[in-house]
This record gives structure tokens, sequence and C-alpha cells, in this order.
């Protein structure tokens, strides 16, 4: 993992005591609300529709267990004993008061960690594949790459204030689990036909009112070229991107207006006239980065231990949950383990301390001291030897982590809503809750198979309900929820954006309207075999539309 | 015809701990049904001159009005949203110890 240098620690302190001194002068009255509001946003801290809320950075979700059990003090001493992790692999808190923040942020920053940029219009936490360094179809660690760019692009003075947020998400590997298409930048390590690695780069994708899936601004990039390449992109957009309208300003609004090839062309114009060696990071400061990513020293572990064979054949609810949880690994006798913040009934996304307490423990004890928190808002432990598998699956199943659902229907991603946040029109939480206790059968979500059910409380598209199999998206109307429902979206297996069913239903009428789509996919698919995606890929919204809405 | 007035009420967020608060008679409340109700336009702009006051006086942020229903006998917003925010809660179970709100008035 990556470690702080003198640099660092003293660029993220240095913050804290300014971030304080202007809290210190907002109390005191020297900053009215509207002069703090733009430096509250800067460093992470909202105010939502019951309290403050802090947004912090974890960058491209790798945690270690000591920041972690940090996570879990600062819910416990400043919160209320949990914290909410996001679609954008970050963790928010959603109850600090104002006066407290500073201490939150010293106490974070003692574990090499920050809110800085988890708001306004700057580059955001830059995002990737939760299986970074595990996947065996990995051509290189795309976290190299993101810390590379989290360091380009703090406090950037060019990109500090651009048309509208940006978010970036890399990949390293040829299956895309950092659903890169939906990203304003999307960078996927490749290799040339010479062999030589470099980067495929997607832009003007997103989610948002006007959801689009990103298009190839470049086929391959040289590595060198990641940052003057980048500053090109960026710059392009932010001379044109609109400033005029909140709604138009995205980068994506720009590729769609200008088309990728004009787009294109006015940024390789500026990328060829840019001094690029001033630009792009030095290949020692890279080597430097590299360093901390290097695989951990995985002892030699038995491909097939004897215990763990066992207990997979006499513990039926730790078989379902390494067949539905885990992951094949690059070292032999390993595994990755999705840790499911998705208990049936549960807040997707929502831990306790508690619960982050055991992820800390277990990871620290049994999982080279890492975690990954994925985009779906579940937790990866990385780094298991098969032989402790079992003795994580306990750990876990104590604290009710134990759910055997990674991407089944109750994998639900929900933004948190109207419960929480000020900009939606409607609760995403219950929702979810209500859909996820209707399939609760462990035997019924493995008969329907992969399926996603992704839900926004607003049309800020947070829960990312665009690109799910079912998507959620709640509105209001005349003050009364109402919610739309897509289907066939998808972020990375051929990206595509959700189709309307029709007309909207009620919050009461949601879990129905999912459970008979459900079963109508239940009833065409031609085996079991097919998945939802496939079936409806096939046969199209009218068979669905019609058992929805037939009967009204 | 001209649209009846809405008896309405001001909110805001308090300044330091960031939770719901309403214009009460003499200063700000965190209880909906203890604010003031504005009956008429000019009530109303009575009303949104003392929320300023408390913004100047750095007591509140974000103020706005909104409609409530008057049938309880107390002010209760009509609207989903302004009714979770008076709940002053999730109005799920959330965290390790926390109730959900309660969307009545008759909580």
């Amino acid at each position: 993992m990556y470690r702080y240098d003198e640099f660092d620690h003293r660029f993220v302190t240095e913050r804290v005591a300014e971030f304080r001194s202007q809290i210190d002068r907002r109390l005191a009255g020297a900053l009215t609300e509207e002069e703090f509001k733009p430096l509250r946003l800067m460093n992470g801290l909202y105010l939502q529709l019951h309290a403050y809320m802090l947004r912090v950075a974890i960058p491209y979700g790798t945690l270690s267990g000591l920041q972690m059990r940090m996570l879990a003090e600062i819910a416990q001493r400043w919160d209320r004993g949990y914290g909410h992790f996001t679609t954008r692999q970050n963790i928010q808190f959603n109850w600090p008061k104002l006066k407290d923040v500073p201490d939150m942020l010293d106490a974070l920053a003692s574990v090499e960690m920050h809110a800085i940029q988890t708001s306004g219009n700057c580059i955001r936490n830059t995002t990737s594949d939760p299986l970074a360094g595990v996947a065996v179809d990995e051509i290189e660690d795309p976290r190299v790459t993101a810390e590379v760019i989290r360091q380009w692009s703090s406090l950037h003075p060019e990109f500090t204030f651009l048309g509208r947020k940006f978010k970036i998400a890399v990949t390293g590997a040829e299956e895309d689990r950092a659903a890169i298409a939906v990203h304003d930048i999307g960078l996927q390590i490749v290799k040339n036909v010479a062999g030589e690695t470099g980067y495929r780069v997607l832009a003007g994708g997103g989610q948002g009112r006007t959801p689009m899936i990103a298009k190839e601004l470049r086929a391959f990039l040289p590595k060198a070229d990641l940052l003057p390449y980048l500053t090109a992109a960026l710059r392009v957009y932010n001379l044109h991107g609109r400033r005029d309208n909140k709604f138009k300003a995205r980068i994506k609004i720009l590729v769609h207006e200008l088309g990728i090839e004009e787009y294109a062309r006015q940024v390789e114009a500026e990328f060829a006239a840019m001094d690029k060696a001033a630009v792009a990071a030095p290949t020692d400061e890279v080597a430097r980065i590299a360093a901390y990513f290097a695989p951990p020293k995985l002892p030699d572990q038995p491909a097939e231990p004897e215990a763990y064979t066992r207990m997979l054949r006499t513990d039926p609810g730790f078989a379902a949950w390494v067949g539905q949880n885990t992951h094949a690994h690059r070292v032999s006798g390993y595994r990755a383990a999705t840790v499911s913040l998705k208990p049936v009934g549960g807040v997707p996304g929502d831990a306790t301390a508690e619960q982050m307490r055991v992820m800390a423990d277990l990871a620290e004890t049994h999982s080279a001291d890492e975690m990954r928190i994925t985009h779906e808002q579940n937790v990866v432990l990385p780094h298991i030897a098969l032989g402790d598998l079992y003795t994580v699956y306990r750990g876990l199943r104590a604290v009710g982590l134990d759910a055997p659902n990674r991407g089944l229907v109750t994998d639900i991603i929900a933004c948190p809503g109207l419960d929480y946040c000020a900009l939606a029109t409607a609760r995403s939480i219950p929702v979810a809750q209500a859909i996820s206790n209707r399939f609760a059968s462990t035997e019924r979500q493995a008969e329907i198979g992969p399926l996603s059910i992704k839900i926004s409380g607003c049309i800020n598209a947070c829960g990312h309900h665009h690109v799910a199999h079912i998507g959620i998206l709640g509105l209001d109307k005349a003050g009364v929820e109402s919610y739309q429902i897509t289907l066939g979206g998808e972020p990375a297996m051929g990206p595509a954006i959700g189709e309307r069913t029709g007309p909207g239903f009620s919050y009461d009428d949601v879990p129905g309207a999912v459970e008979t789509i459900v079963e109508t996919y239940l009833g065409l698919r031609e085996s079991p075999r097919e998945t939802f995606l496939q079936a409806f890929r096939r046969v199209g919204m009218e068979p669905f539309k019609e058992a929805l809405y037939a009967a009204a | 015809m001209a649209k009846a007035f809405q008896p309405s009420v001001f909110t805001a967020n308090d300044l330091i701990e960031g939770d719901a608060v309403y214009l009460g008679e003499t200063g700000w409340v965190r209880d909906v049904r203890d604010a003031a109700v504005a009956a008429t336009a000019a009530a109303l702009s009575a009303l949104e001159a003392r929320a300023e006051a408390g913004i100047a006086a750095n007591e509140v942020v974000g103020i706005y009005a909104l409609p409530v229903s008057l049938e309880a006998g107390a002010p209760w917003p009509v609207t989903r949203r302004e009714q979770i925010k008076a709940s002053r809660n999730t109005t799920i179970a959330v965290g390790p110890a926390a109730q959900p709100a309660r969307l009545s008035d008759a909580a």
C-alpha cells in the first residue's frame, strides 16, 4: 500500500489546520455561509437534511487495518457508531457536528487519510478495480496509475475550479470491474501489438440526468504520456465545457456536442503542442510509487488444504459463501473474498464500528493487512489463504457480514436517498430493504442468478441506476415519491444505459413490480444459464412491459 | 382565480449541529409543531425577515419556507421530503442502536 512521504504528511496536516481556522472563523461570524460553503465542500463537508455529512476519500478504495480501525473510532466517537461506504469507494459519516470536524480530520490524517476533493468541481477520488493486484486477468496493478493521478490532481492549480466535477477510473484487467465507461475519463491498461504496456483512454461517460457511455479517445497511449495526455484532455474540457448551465457542464455533454472525433482532434492538438516533459510524472517517482504496490509476500500454501475441502463438504453456508463471494487469486492457495455489506433487509453499504473493527482484524491477520472498498458498496479482503477462509467466514458471520449474495438480486446498490440527502427526491434505502426482504431466500437468489438492482433517490444517479439490470429512480411527484424502473443497463460487459419500462410506480408498489420483472425473466429464459441481462437483450422490453402494465 | 395561500412555516439547519430547525414565535425551535405559521403572504414576508435575521446572527443556514397542513391542530409538512426533515431522523433503523422516525404527525 502507498505510504505518505514527508510532503504528503505536511500537505494534509497543513490543510487540516487551515480548515480548522476556517471553521473557527465561520463560528465566530467572520465568514458568511456563502464564503464558507465552497471551503467546506473542498474539504468534503456537506450539509444534508438532518446534519452535516463528511465524505472521506479512500484512494482507489484501498484501506489498511489501521485505517479501517480509525474509521470505526471516528464513527463511534463523533458520529452514531456507523458509516456508509459509497459507490465512489469512499465512506460518508452522516451525523458530525461542525465543531468536531477538525478533530475528525486530524484523526484521519494520523492514519494517512483525508477528505480533500471529495466534493467540488475538481478531480475527485480516482477509482479502481477492487481486485487490483489479485485478478488473474490483470496486466498491471491499476493503483499505481491511480496514485500517480491522485498526486498530480491534488490541488492542481489549473483543475481545481473546473466547470463541474471530474471522475477518473482505472482498470488493469480485461474484465472491467471499475465501470470505466461511465466515468468522465476511463483508463484501461492494455498491451499494444509490440507488447508495450499503455492505456486505452475513454472519455465522456457519466450518469446523472443525461447518461452517456464513454467513447474511445485513444486506442493506445504510451504509459509515459499519461499525465500530459490527461492534462490535454482536461484542458480542452476546461476551456470549452459549458459553465452557463450546471446540468450541461460535465465533459460528457462537450464530447457529445463536439463529437468524439472533434474532441479527440483538439486534445491531440493540445497534446502535440505541450511541453510533455514538464508535465509527465518523473520515472523515478513512478517507480517509487509502484514499489508500494508490489505484491505482498504471501507464504506458500497448499492448493487444496484438507481442512478447507472438508468444511466445504460439511458446512453448506460456507460452501455457498465461497461459491458466491470469493474470487480466483493469481497466487495458488489463495482467494479474494467479497464481504457483503448487503445483509438481507440491511442498509446497503452501511457498516457499524464493530463490523469495521472485525474486518480490520481479519485483514490484519488473514489478508496481508489490506481491504478494498468496491463501487458496489462491498468490501474485499484480497489475499486469504484457503486454509484461513473458514476462520474468516466464521469471523464475518459473527457480526452478520456473511451474506452469500455478491452479484445476486439482494446485492443492491442504493444511494442514501431522502433519508439523508438534501438533493434527493425520494427514499432509496427502504426500497432496497423491501426488495431484499422479498428475495431473502438464498435458494431463490441462486435460482435467479446474476442480477443487479441499483436505486437512486434522484436524477443525479449516485445509485448508478442507469447501468443496472433493474434500475430504480425515485422522483417527487407533487410531494409524493414515485419510482421509474429501467431495464437492461450494464456498466461493463457491453456497457449500456437502461431503458424505461413505462409509467412510474408508487413507493409501496416497487417491490411487487421488481418481483413481476423477475418472474417474467424466470418464465422466459431459455435455460437457467441464460442470465437476466442475456434474456433481456434477446427478448427486449415488450414481455416485461406487458407483465408490468397489462393488468392496469 | 388566484391560488389559495397555503399556510407555511420557515425552516433552516442549525449552524453548529446541522439539524433541522423551525422559526417559532420567539426563536428557532426543533419541533415543527412549535413553528410560527404564516397564514397570509404578508405574514410569510414578516417570517422571512425574521428568518434572515437568524442567518445574520449566525444561528442557522439555508432558510426556506415550506407549506404545512394544520389538520392535526399543529403545523405538519405536506411533502414527503419535509416530513422526513421534520421527523429529525431516517425513516429506517440505522446504525447499532437507532430508532426510525415516524412520518405521521401523531408521533
